[in-house]
């Protein structure tokens, strides 16, 4: 379980890793892409890839980074290891924040961290033999320069990556072996610095099926071997929770549930959480049809994300306090009207004018083509019913200078608070509003 | 339900490669009924989009195809271009992988299904074509005010609902789909796959799904057909198939599927064989766990082990009399080319 410890609030500008056994501490880490804004966005938000993010991680243990595509999951773990601008916030690494040093200052850092990437292909040089791509770093980092060592120390780290016996494989190239073992390659050169801190990102995904659990296996059973810390970054839930000792979930660049992993598992807080373990597809034809409770449509546009709590307009249990504005409104409408029979569809859009000629902002939708008369009843209707979260909201519905104007409650994004265990960003615990 | 919409029989699908022909597809049967879904699923490697692209009439040039694969009773092999064209929409619709690179950028939405329309049916009118796709997009979820928008202007779950929509949108009775759902997330993948089984239950269609992911499988396949090196060597229902598998390989397969419940790595050792020079007997036996002797000579062939599941194992009796069987296949097959 996490200690009460790990919850409490952190002062920011200490840290005590080799104590308290956090070996790295993120606190309200943020990379924004593209603020600066260039002759074609003159008035371009910024890309919030990783927005506030704050954890910990334990030394030892497997921390599995989760998210769909686009949810900021690959840009943090890059922004921790230094490879993606940092924007603000804090990395705590052994007493030094990592996000104030410069590329100079990193340097002699990066032996202690190692990264793995999705294609084995893509990250090994293919001019290069496999004794010269895994003894690279030893010559990069100055650890070793001795061409006898160099073989030496590549061969005992093919061997415990499971490339045995190593002589087939050193003088090979990369194009020379599978896929499965070209990972294994790429694993080997990353642990043959001996670091701490390894974060993979998606390190089965681009392997078949039949070879995913042998790279998994071997990189626990390294774990054990040589003391490992992960950050394992996926988009497959499955693998996390036989791999992962903790859980991050990410979404549009927010954390929304972090913690102990078979706690999350076991008791999901968080509505995406929820959504996203019981949209996964289990091999067991009894559980067949069994009632998923999706959320509607799709992760929004980054460059465009919802007030409040960016999940509300998919959440299946949103209310009042989860930030409701005008552009929900008319996706509401959208949304209806295809699961309505034709004529109420024709009805109704009659009713509303286009949809096009809807403005929106963060507290209001104006309808400046609709014919009032029939819309104002249809949207008190609607209203009435509580299968429309929507509503929950709106505090009014009204005619203002000839357009009908529905007005939303203000909703604050929610700040993580810890719940069961472990920290969840949900107002349904409580409406914790982030400053 | 019972009547048969697709009836596969000793499939073979060969490429041409400088070192002789590789039999991807190597003599494979099988039958979907009207509404039933069947999951083809193995490997990479198995032969599993081989076979899509060969009922799909797709293969790439150079790939010769044998035996017999008939649609509604209608000999698909070796069919002229131009009813395939035909058959292709209005009785058999397609889902692919990658739903942005079917979809042409230039063009609206609503106008691919215009299209479409009026290359099967050139005398329907523009607006009898334009509610008609506003009531196949309705279906797969797409709001109707969005039908004159761009393709880039939608998300990847809902460009592959389009493409969904496009391929009913003359009611075919028949979906072939190759992993329709893998370059999406697990949540809109859910959604899709929750679509296409309302429409299988509302329009009755047989449904081919290949992938990889035999969670999917379980959760949407009446029935599954597990390959392995060009060959189906188990077939049955999802139930007795999950719960009880027959063939080794099916065995190995459900136990080194990682789910949310696992709590022990397992894998199948080894790879699939080469199929320019598959291995005399079974060809599973070199990877296989409870090999015996026999297995390195005689060749299994499909062979009923309970009333509605088969399977190609020496373990169960009857398998053996296959070298026989398939000889005359063979001969059958010959003689008929």
């Amino acid at each position: 379980m996490t200690t009460t410890d790990t919850l409490s609030p952190h002062t920011p500008g200490t840290d005590t890793t080799d104590d308290d056994g956090i070996m790295l501490r993120v606190r309200n880490l943020q990379t924004w892409f593209g603020h600066a804004g260039g002759i074609l966005n003159r008035n371009a938000n910024p890309v919030k890839a990783v927005n506030d993010v704050t954890f910990d991680l334990h030394k030892g243990d497997i921390f599995g980074l989760v998210g769909e595509s686009g949810s900021g999951k690959t840009t943090l773990g890059r922004s921790v290891l230094g490879l993606a601008p940092v924007t603000g916030g804090e990395v705590w690494w052994r007493g030094q924040n990592l996000a104030e040093l410069s590329e100079r200052q990193f340097r002699p850092l990066r032996r202690q961290m190692g990264m793995v990437f999705q294609d084995p292909n893509a990250s090994l040089n293919p001019a290069m033999t496999i004794v010269q791509g895994v003894g690279h770093p030893l010559r990069i980092h100055g650890i070793c320069d001795d061409r006898k060592e160099i073989r030496r120390r590549v061969s005992d780290m093919l061997e415990r990556c499971g490339l045995t016996p190593a002589a087939r494989y050193m003088d090979s190239y990369p194009e020379d072996v599978s896929g499965g073992q070209k990972q294994r390659v790429v694993i080997a050169r990353t642990l043959i610095t001996e670091p701490e801190l390894v974060v993979a990102d998606e390190p089965v995904a681009a392997l078949d099926m039949s070879v995913r659990a042998k790279v998994l296996e071997l990189m626990l059973d390294l774990k054990e071997q040589l003391g490992l810390t992960y950050l394992y970054i996926t988009h497959d839930l499955t693998s996390g929770r036989f791999v992962c000792d903790k859980l991050g979930i990410m979404y549009l660049g927010e954390l929304v549930e972090w913690g102990d992993a078979k706690a999350i598992y076991d008791d999901p807080q968080h509505p995406y959480t929820d959504a996203l373990l019981g949209a996964v597809p289990l091999p067991d034809p009894s559980r067949k049809g069994r009632d998923k409770n999706l959320p509607v449509g799709e992760i929004p546009d980054a460059l465009n994300p919802p007030a409040g709590c960016q999940f509300h307009p998919r959440c299946p249990r949103a209310f009042e306090a989860c930030g409701w504005e005008g552009s929900d409104l008319v996706d509401f409408l959208e949304r209806r009207w295809t699961e309505v029979d034709a004529d109420t569809f024709e009805t109704e859009l009659a009713a509303t004018g286009p949809l096009t000629a809807v403005r929106t902002d963060r507290r209001s939708a104006r309808f400046t083509a609709a014919e009032n008369s029939r819309l104002l009843p249809m949207l008190e209707a609607l209203r009435k019913d509580e299968r429309h979260r929507i509503f929950t909201g709106v505090s009014d519905i009204s005619t203002e200078g000839g357009d009908v104007v529905v007005r939303f409650v203000d909703g604050p994004a929610p700040a993580l608070q810890p719940v069961e265990g472990r920290m969840v960003a949900c107002h349904l615990h409580g409406v914790v509003t982030r400053t | 339900m019972n009547e048969t919409v697709l009836r596969i029989r000793g499939l073979q699908v060969a490429y041409a490669t400088p070192s002789g022909m590789l039999h991807a597809v190597d003599g494979v049967d099988l039958d979907v009924a009207r509404g039933e879904s069947v999951g083809l699923v193995g490997e990479s490697g198995c032969g599993k989009s081989t076979m899509g692209k060969a009922l799909m009439q797709l293969l790439p040039p150079g790939a010769e195809m044998a035996g017999s694969v008939q649609l509604n009773g209608q000999e698909l092999v070796g069919i002229r271009p131009r009813e395939l064209r035909r058959i292709r929409g209005e009785d058999m619709a397609l889902v692919f992988q990658e739903p942005m690179t079917r979809l042409d950028p230039l063009m609206k939405v609503s106008d691919h299904f215009v299209e479409a329309i009026k290359a099967h049916r050139p005398r329907t009118k523009k607006a009898e074509a334009r509610a008609m796709a506003r009531e196949a997009l309705m279906q797969m979820g797409i709001p109707p005010t969005r039908a004159d928008n761009y393709p880039h202007e939608f998300s990847g779950g809902m460009r592959q609902r389009i493409m969904i929509a496009l391929g009913i949108v003359m009611r075919p009775y028949m979906v072939i789909a190759d992993e329709p759902t893998t370059a999406l997330d697990v949540i809109v993948e859910a959604q899709i796959l929750d679509l296409l089984d309302r429409l299988r239950r509302d329009e009755e269609l047989g449904l081919i799904l290949i992938t990889h992911n035999l969670g999917i499988v379980a959760e949407t396949c009446d029935r599954v057909a597990v390959m392995y090196a060009g060959r189906i060597v188990e077939v049955g229902p999802v139930e007795e198939v999950f719960t009880n598998p027959q063939h080794p390989y099916t065995q190995g397969l459900l136990r080194s599927v990682i789910s949310v419940d696992t709590t022990e790595l397992s894998s199948i050792e080894g790879s699939p064989p080469n199929l320019l020079n598959p291995p005399s007997g079974c060809r599973f036996a070199p990877r296989c766990d409870q090999v015996f002797d026999a297995c390195r000579t005689v060749d299994p062939v499909l062979t009923p082990v309970s009333t509605a599941t088969s399977a190609a194992c020496l373990l169960h009796p009857g398998a053996d009399a296959g070298a026989d069987r398939r000889a005359a296949a063979a001969q059958q097959m010959a003689t008929e080319r």
